[in-house]
């Protein structure tokens, strides 16, 4: 038997269909979500996912993934550690 | 009737969707042919269904060739006008589909008397973008039947709408027939779009914003065009040495052209038929061979020449017109008294 | 760890959208309905012309391109003759609702089981913005730049309304897609409500074509660039002045998916 000693929510993100219309950054509750200073191939600055947030850690609410448009967030899914290393 | 023997011609070659919205003169195909659907004998006859408008129809038939079914509808001028739209589509996204186009008198609403007006718009460019659909040319209600069947089978081995050009007289004209159809037209459509089913994706698509694209699809076209351009097909009626005359006609007019040279060939007078069987492609070095025999080339039309336009664009040489307007009929001795 | 796909959507299909338009969210969920349901194999799409045309570049299905306002035609037509297939079309406002109206009220009426996706836009997306006959009164676009005239042009046209007289439709209902922004005290937010509720909408026509029934959805979305709005802007409009003009209804359920 192993232990979950981490876990936590995470933000796919593909940064090829993102056209950075910045619903999501405004729909994030806990202000997750937030602009690159990079773009991508088709000139769009895309959404970045940390961890941290303003208002604190992503809570799995998934409403960034309900209101994009452009299936840019892929998936909200949750990341467990356990203490056997996988 | 003509619209017996097509509608029989039809099914029994493989007619699968008929769609079709009435208008005189060609309703009495629809009319037969709703009688033969959910017959027993014909169990590939799976749709018939009378559409809101030609427009509607020709999109119908557009859904039902896209998806690999041999279909058709029966129209006139002002019907084939609504369907230029859908043939356009059709034809730059190569959907194959019969229209059967039963000539009547126009421009507008015209009559509803025979007439063959409509050569110059089915022949330069029936829709938006430079269309060359297949036009066939029966003059009888045997070679009507034919021509459906061979109409089923040119498209799909093109992937291309086929017209069928016809009048009001061969389509209410009563004649012994005498056809059984090769086989039963059932052709291989792996393109079609019935669903992926766990195999390669189909896409049946007209639209290639990027010019290269387009060019491409373009000159894919153009090639096809090529291939179908060996098809082409005619029949020179007595035309076996220098002629004095060489008459030019399709459809009725062509049946009755028949007779006068007849008539001519017991007088002595050396006279012949040229008749194009595939109006698109026409028959190029057929033309110019009889032509250059001929001393005079006289078309004999039912409209103001516009068969005539089409073969002195070929031969460069002065066609006379013997038009006939607003749903008169040649007669054989007119046509014969013209030689001269 | 692998991220979860979705068979009937690209991996790398970009929509031709632009930023912040709904329309992407619509072929989404319909991506997503297909793979819930099991039916991406015998999916058949019929885009019609505007928009909607190139979301073949996006959802991996069989496609067939529809002339102008001739998609529920075509629809029709691959439908009667392919009766286990699920045939759909996405069509626009303008297209499904001007140019052609005829063909899709005579496919309502006759009932045959396809399934119509209308993204109304209240104007002409593709051609740069023009009148549309959803434009609500007063709304300026490039045809009318002094607002539409109820007068002259008369009220906005009422997909659902004219639809509902049909008997033999199955399914018919119009949902907001646009998410409702939310004013904080200290910023905007947005609802993930009117996205799940579209999306139910979606899995519910198609489960009615599922049950022979004819279902129609219309999504009231905006179209930011056109009305010359920021996305935020665009989105308050609809919530305050689109839904007035077309409040969100259930106005047919025959077969009662909705509460399955």
């Amino acid at each position: 038997m192993y232990q979950v000693v981490h876990s936590k929510w995470e933000v796919i993100v593909n940064r090829e269909r993102c056209k950075g219309c910045e619903i999501c950054i405004n729909a994030c509750p806990q202000e997750n979500l937030s602009l690159s200073k990079n773009v991508n191939s088709q000139g769009y600055h895309y959404v970045e996912f940390s961890e941290v947030g303003k208002k604190g850690e992503c809570t799995g609410c998934k409403i960034c993934w309900w209101v994009c448009p452009e299936y840019a967030i892929l998936e909200v899914r949750r990341i467990e550690k356990t203490d056997n290393g996988s | 009737m003509g619209a017996k023997a097509i509608a029989e011609a039809a099914v029994r070659s493989g007619l699968e969707a008929y769609f079709g919205y009435p208008i005189t003169p060609s309703s009495e195909i629809m009319e037969n042919i709703s009688v033969l659907y959910g017959e027993k004998r014909y169990p590939w006859f799976k749709v018939f269904l009378q559409s809101a408008s030609e427009i509607e129809s020709v999109n119908m038939l557009f859904g039902a060739g896209a998806a690999g079914y041999v279909s058709m509808t029966a129209t006139s001028g002002p019907g084939l006008s609504l369907m230029a739209e859908g043939i356009s589509y059709a034809y730059a996204s190569e959907v194959p589909f019969l229209i059967i186009d039963v000539n009547r008198g126009g421009p507008g609403l015209g009559n509803v008397a025979p007439e063959q007006s409509d050569i110059s718009f089915v022949l330069n460019s029936l829709g938006h973008g430079g269309v060359k659909p297949i036009v066939l040319a029966p003059h009888t209600v045997q070679e009507s039947m034919e021509h459906v069947h061979k109409g089923f089978e040119l498209a799909f081995t093109y992937r291309i709408p086929v017209i069928m050009l016809t009048d009001a007289l061969i389509v209410h004209m009563y004649d012994t027939v005498e056809w059984e159809p090769p086989y039963i037209v059932k052709p291989k459509v792996e393109w079609a779009a019935r669903g992926r089913n766990y195999g390669p994706r189909h896409i049946i698509n007209s639209i290639y914003l990027d010019p290269p694209e387009l060019k491409g699809n373009k000159e894919k076209l153009l090639q096809k065009q090529k291939e179908i351009d060996k098809i082409a097909e005619s029949e020179c009626f007595m035309c076996y040495d220098d002629l004095d005359v060489l008459y030019i006609a399709i459809g009725i007019s062509a049946r009755i052209s028949k007779e006068a040279v007849l008539k001519l060939r017991k007088k002595g007078v050396k006279a012949g038929l040229f008749r194009p069987i595939t109006l698109s492609p026409l028959d190029k070095n057929s033309i110019l061979k009889y032509s250059s025999h001929a001393e005079k080339i006289v078309s004999v039309e039912m409209n103001e020449g516009q068969l005539a336009q089409e073969i002195m664009r070929i031969t460069r040489k002065d066609v006379e017109v013997l038009p006939y307007l607003g749903g008169y009929i040649p007669d054989v001795e007119e046509v014969a008294e013209a030689w001269k | 760890m692998e991220v979860k796909q979705f068979s009937s959507i690209f991996e790398n299909g970009v929509t031709t959208y632009c930023p912040g338009c709904e329309h992407g969210l619509l072929l989404k969920f319909i991506g997503m309905a297909l793979d819930e349901l099991g039916i991406t194999e015998k999916a058949i799409m019929v885009g019609s012309v505007g928009c909607s045309t190139l979301a073949y570049k996006f959802l991996n299905v069989d496609y067939v391109q529809a002339p102008h306002g001739r998609a529920p035609a075509i629809m029709s037509a691959i439908k009667l003759l392919e009766k286990d297939k699920v045939v759909f079309g996405i069509q626009g406002d303008g297209d499904a609702l001007s140019i052609g109206i005829a063909e899709l009220i005579h496919a309502a009426n006759r009932g045959i089981p396809i399934t119509v996706f209308m993204y109304n836009n209240m104007v002409f997306g593709m051609t740069g913005g023009q009148m549309a006959p959803t434009t609500p009164e007063g709304m300026k676009t490039t045809t009318t730049p002094f607002g539409r005239d109820i007068k002259q042009m008369g009220p906005p046209l009422d997909a659902c309304k004219i639809l509902s007289s049909f008997p033999q439709i199955s399914y018919l209902k119009r949902v907001v897609i646009t998410p409702k922004p939310i004013f904080t005290k200290d910023r905007v937010m947005y609802s993930s409500k009117e996205a799940m509720d579209s999306y139910k909408a979606v899995l519910n026509a198609f489960k009615t074509q599922l049950m022979e029934g004819f279902s129609f959805v219309e999504f009231i979305g905006t179209c930011n660039v056109n009305w010359k709005m920021s996305i935020l802007d665009s989105k308050k409009y609809v919530h305050e002045v689109g839904v007035k003009v077309y409040p969100p209804a259930l106005c047919r359920d025959a077969f009662g998916v909705e509460k399955k």
